[in-house]
């Protein structure tokens, strides 16, 4: 069979020719030059500031990582606020916006990973500790962390907030990430110190569907598991385009998400948050945000906020510093009305897959589950 | 060289960062193709492996290694981004494998992408697999047991 295999994949490959010209070694020689200006940033200025040179242009960030902010966004209320977009001036313009209800992305794409929830039953915004085991994507850096013990691995931890904590360790073949909401540093150690894992070969992919994940023998008080694997439906608002004058490949996109269980972990199950990225703590129009700098790694930017009581935002930026500078002074606030307007303005081709049941009526209490009649590919009918 | 007792020593040079380049370019966008399932993307992926192996060319012990190294991370950056991407539908296409007419790229595709690496860099680069638990950065042993959970998926496949 390995002969069998061997032939199969060199057949595989026999369409592919790539010799090496000189145009591939001049675009090495540029893409060496970029890394090197990217180190050298770095160097010089170090995550922390880089994070606030951004926020600076973002969020005009006083005084370090956490700090107050002052921005054109206008608060009109958390009740009549319900999307984030950009203003339109400067050439920041929406390319399109739509609604629309579906599975979360951990659910749904969680074939390749274990993901177990707890919070305390009814509480879906309140002290949550996620778990997640999934193989690890890149050699992790864990420079502004702190090594810790998880018994026999070293664990590395990270405080992203007031009680917020991040925490990894590599299990033999398996990276499991701790993402921690209101809940202590020694209880969130405590807890994954005396996690049982169910399966014990750990040279195994895990599996979602399988016996996979942990069984806690210490789970902070009032928490409990809570089931993270009904295919809950949520609903999701969108807006995307991309920056004036951005180079191919660049793009800007905001996700509107219920908060809750499923808004705090589709950021960090969609792989939107680098282990390594730089974190800083903001306010934005008396609320607090989270702003992930991944510009090292993954080339974007990435803060998390809440809008009203239960919607959270996610502006995404594949771009260099100047764009996400730019991007955060064309952020808006939108109230419901302006927000239909929008959509009506810039709906085009609706998603497909799992967010493909457009809605364009979202009274309240169709919130979660309804779907609509309007086929795939027709959003305003 | 010629030693005293007549013997020639042929003392290896190790290779300029051109020489790996033009040695291992091809075969380094072969073994990304394997993995990312596009030829554009794996060309990227190589293409971005290089310029960091040549950023620190100077502290490499090894570079073949930390080539493959970046390779098979790049890759899964590259499989990671387009999963993000394709959540938010910026990536106006469809899945871009386009390895998927094939059986075994089919195969190939379902696999976590860590043990599609294990394969490709056994059976396609021809790594040993102490050499892929470093480009891994994994134990020996796990890709032994990574190995022989990809091959009992690709038996079906391989076996027709």
């Amino acid at each position: 069979m390995n002969t069998n295999l061997e032939d199969h994949l060199r057949r595989l490959t026999d369409p592919v020719a790539a010799p090496p010209t000189d145009r591939a070694r001049e675009a090495i020689t540029h893409r060496k030059q970029v890394l090197h200006r990217r180190h050298q940033t770095r160097r010089a200025v170090g995550v922390g500031t880089l994070v606030a040179i951004v926020v600076a242009g973002i969020l005009v960030l006083r005084g370090g990582p956490t700090g107050t902010v002052d921005t054109g966004l206008a608060d009109g209320g958390d009740d009549d606020l319900v999307a984030l977009a950009v203003d339109g001036k400067g050439g920041w313009e929406v390319a399109q916006a739509y609604e629309s209800t579906g599975t979360p992305a951990f659910v749904a794409h969680g074939s390749d990973m274990s993901v177990q929830v707890f919070q305390r039953a009814g509480e879906p915004d309140g002290p949550t500790i996620f778990l997640q085991q999934t193989f690890p994507t890149d050699t992790n850096v864990y420079d502004a962390w702190s090594d810790v013990a998880i018994g026999e691995f070293t664990g590395h931890l990270l405080k992203t907030g007031t009680n917020d904590y991040r925490l990894e360790w590599q299990r033999g073949d398996d990276l499991v990430s701790i993402y921690s909401r209101g809940v202590g540093e020694d209880e969130v150690l405590t807890f994954a110190r005396e996690l049982d894992a169910r399966e014990t070969d750990y040279g195994a992919q895990p599996d979602i569907h399988g016996t996979l994940g942990f069984d806690p023998a210490y789970v902070p008080a009032g928490l409990s598991e809570q089931s993270a694997r009904k295919s809950k439906q949520v609903l999701n608002r969108f807006v995307d385009g991309r920056p004036p004058g951005g180079e191919l490949g660049s793009w800007w996109t905001i996700s509107i998400l219920e908060r809750g269980p499923y808004g705090f972990e589709t950021v960090q199950e969609q792989g939107l948050v680098a282990p390594d990225a730089g974190v800083a703590q903001v306010r934005i129009a008396g609320r607090q945000a989270t702003l992930y700098d991944e510009s090292r790694t993954k080339g974007t930017w990435t803060l998390v906020m809440p809008i009203g009581d239960d919607l959270q935002a996610q502006v995404t930026l594949a771009g260099d510093a100047a764009m996400a500078t730019e991007l955060g002074k064309h952020l808006k606030l939108l109230t419901r009305a302006e927000w239909e307007r929008l959509v009506d303005e810039h709906s085009s081709v609706p998603p497909v897959g799992d967010d493909s049941e457009v809605r364009t009526d979202l009274g309240d209490d169709e919130r979660i589950g309804a779907k609509v009649d309007a086929p795939v590919g027709d959003p305003k009918r | 060289m010629v030693a005293d007792a007549g013997v020639e020593l042929v003392v290896e040079r190790a290779p300029t960062f051109d020489e790996l380049f033009r040695q291992r370019y091809e075969s380094m966008v072969r073994v990304a193709y394997l993995l990312v399932g596009s030829r554009a993307e794996a060309e990227d992926v190589v293409q971005d492996s290089f310029a960091r192996v040549e950023l620190r060319w100077a502290k490499l012990e090894n570079p073949g290694g930390y080539l493959h190294r970046c390779v098979v991370n790049r890759s899964h950056d590259m499989l990671r981004r387009r999963k993000v991407e394709q959540r938010f539908r910026l990536l106006r296409r469809e899945e871009t494998s386009e390895l998927q007419a094939d059986e075994l790229g089919d195969a190939l595709a379902t696999l976590p992408p860590k043990r599609r690496a294990a394969v490709v860099l056994r059976y396609y680069a021809g790594l040993k697999e102490q050499e892929i638990a470093e480009v891994l950065g994994v134990r020996p042993g796990t890709v032994k047991s990574m190995l022989h959970r990809a091959l009992s998926q690709l038996r079906e496949v391989i076996e027709r």
